[in-house]
C-alpha cells in the first residue's frame, strides 16, 4: 500500500514537472529509474508527434493554397466570359474551400498544443465586419436547415484580437446552431459593454443541452449525441472555441436545456493584447 | 421522371449531388437531416432515397429504420454514403442497397443509382 503511494506521488510528480529533478528522490532507486526512463521515452514519443503535425500542417496546406488559386483564377474566367452559373458555382466552391483551410489550418496548429497555451496574433479587428462575413458565408446553410439567422449587430465593433480567431468562434457556434437549431430562426447578437468587454451571442431554439453535458461539452473529443443516431462532428468544435476564447482573456457560458434551445455567451476583452 | 431523395447535413455536397442528379433527368429532392427527410418522404412519391450517415438531430442510421418500420417507405431503396467505413454504418444499419465511401467521384454517384433504380 505504502510502496503504491509512492509511486503515485512520484508519478504525479514526473507529471507536474518532468524536468523537476529533485521531485524524483525516493528510496526506490530501481522504480525511480524505471519512471525516468519512461518519461524520456514518453517526451521523446512527444516530440516525434509535434514534428509530424508540423509536417503534415505544411503538407496540407500547400496543396490547398494552389486549389484556392486556381478556383480564383477560374471565377475571374468564368467572370470574363459571362457564364454566369458557372460563376456562382466556382463560387461556392471557393467558399468551401476557404472554410476548409482555415479549419484545417486551425485545427493543425492546436493539435500540437494545449487549448490554453494558444498565442493570438492579435491586430486591429473590427468584429462586427468577421460576424457579417461569417454569417453572410453560412446564409444558406442557414435557410437549408429552415433556421434562418437573425442578426443584430453595431455597424463597427473596433478593437484588439486575431482575427483568425474569432472567424473560429463566429464559425463554430453559427455552424453548431444551425445543425442543432431544429428548424427555428437563430438569433446572433454582437454588443459592446460598458465595462470594456465585447459580448457575442448566439440563441438557437433547438434540441438544447441538458445540465449534466454543458459543461463536458467544452471538453476535448465531447460530443452531444444527436436524439437518435450517432454523433455528429469530430467533438473539439467547442473545445477549440473555448481555448481561442480563453486565450484572448475571455470566457464562454451557455444556457440551456433539453429541447429548449441553447444560447452561447462570449465575452472578450475589446483588446486581448495583454493577455498573449 | 424518378424523384431521388437527397439527405446530407453539408450543403455543398447536397448542391452538386443534386445538380449531378438532375442533369441525368431526375426528379431531385434534398433535406438537411433525418427528420427533414422523414418530412420529405411524407410529402412526396420518392423512388430513390441517397442518405448520409452522420447527421444531426436524426441520423441516416435512424432515417433507414424509420423508414423500414414504415410500411408506405419499406421498398424504398436506399444508397448509404458515408466517410467511415462500410462495416462502422452496418453495426447499426444495414438495411441499405448500395453503399458509397465519402469522398467519391460524381461518375460513381450516377453508377450507383442507374444501377439501384434498374
Amino acid at each position: 500500500m505504502a510502496f503504491a503511494a509512492v509511486l503515485v506521488i512520484h508519478y504525479l510528480g514526473g507529471w507536474l514537472d518532468l524536468s523537476g529533478d529533485t521531485r524524483l528522490q525516493s528510496g526506490f532507486p530501481d522504480v525511480e529509474a524505471r519512471l525516468r526512463a519512461r518519461i524520456a521515452e514518453l517526451e521523446q514519443q512527444l516530440q516525434a508527434r509535434d514534428e509530424f503535425l508540423s509536417i503534415a500542417a505544411h503538407e496540407l496546406r500547400n496543396p490547398m493554397h494552389s486549389l484556392l488559386l486556381q478556383v480564383s483564377a477560374a471565377v475571374q474566367v468564368a467572370r470574363q466570359q459571362e457564364v454566369q452559373p458557372l460563376v456562382r458555382r466556382l463560387e461556392r466552391v471557393q467558399q468551401i474551400v476557404d472554410r476548409y483551410v482555415k479549419r484545417a489550418s486551425l485545427l493543425l496548429d492546436v493539435g500540437r498544443m494545449n487549448a490554453t497555451q494558444m498565442r493570438p496574433h492579435v491586430e486591429p479587428v473590427d468584429f462586427a465586419e468577421v460576424v457579417r462575413e461569417v454569417v453572410e458565408s453560412y446564409a444558406p446553410e442557414a435557410v437549408f436547415n429552415r433556421s434562418p439567422l437573425n442578426v443584430k449587430i453595431p455597424s463597427a465593433v473596433c478593437g484588439r484580437w486575431d482575427r483568425l480567431a474569432l472567424e473560429q468562434i463566429v464559425s463554430n457556434l453559427i455552424s453548431n446552431a444551425t445543425k442543432f437549431g431544429a428548424g427555428a430562426p437563430i438569433e446572433v447578437t454582437l454588443t459592446s459593454k460598458r465595462d470594456g468587454k465585447v459580448q457575442f451571442e448566439v440563441r438557437d431554439r433547438g434540441i438544447g443541452i441538458a445540465d449534466v453535458d454543458q459543461e463536458r461539452i467544452f471538453g476535448r473529443f465531447e460530443r452531444l449525441s444527436t436524439q437518435a443516431g450517432h454523433p455528429a462532428g469530430a467533438g473539439v468544435g467547442l473545445w477549440l472555441v473555448r481555448g481561442l476564447v480563453e486565450s484572448h482573456g475571455g470566457s464562454i457560458a451557455v444556457h440551456s436545456a433539453a429541447a429548449q434551445g441553447a444560447t452561447f455567451t462570449v465575452l472578450l476583452p475589446l483588446d486581448a493584447t495583454p493577455y498573449t | 421522371m424518378k424523384t431521388v431523395l437527397v439527405v446530407d447535413d453539408e450543403l455543398g455536397a447536397i448542391e452538386v449531388v443534386a445538380a449531378a442528379l438532375e442533369d441525368e433527368g431526375y426528379h431531385v429532392l434534398s433535406a438537411a437531416n433525418g427528420r427533414h427527410g422523414l418530412e420529405k418522404l411524407a410529402e412526396a412519391q420518392v423512388d430513390l432515397a441517397v442518405i448520409d450517415f452522420m447527421m444531426p438531430l436524426m441520423d441516416g442510421a435512424a432515417l433507414g429504420r424509420a423508414m423500414k418500420e414504415d410500411a408506405s417507405l419499406r421498398n424504398i431503396p436506399i444508397i448509404m454514403m458515408s466517410a467511415v467505413g462500410e462495416s462502422l454504418v452496418r453495426e447499426r444499419f444495414s438495411g441499405y442497397t448500395a453503399f458509397l465511401r465519402k469522398p467519391f467521384r460524381i461518375a460513381a454517384l450516377i453508377d450507383t443509382v442507374r444501377r439501384v433504380l434498374g
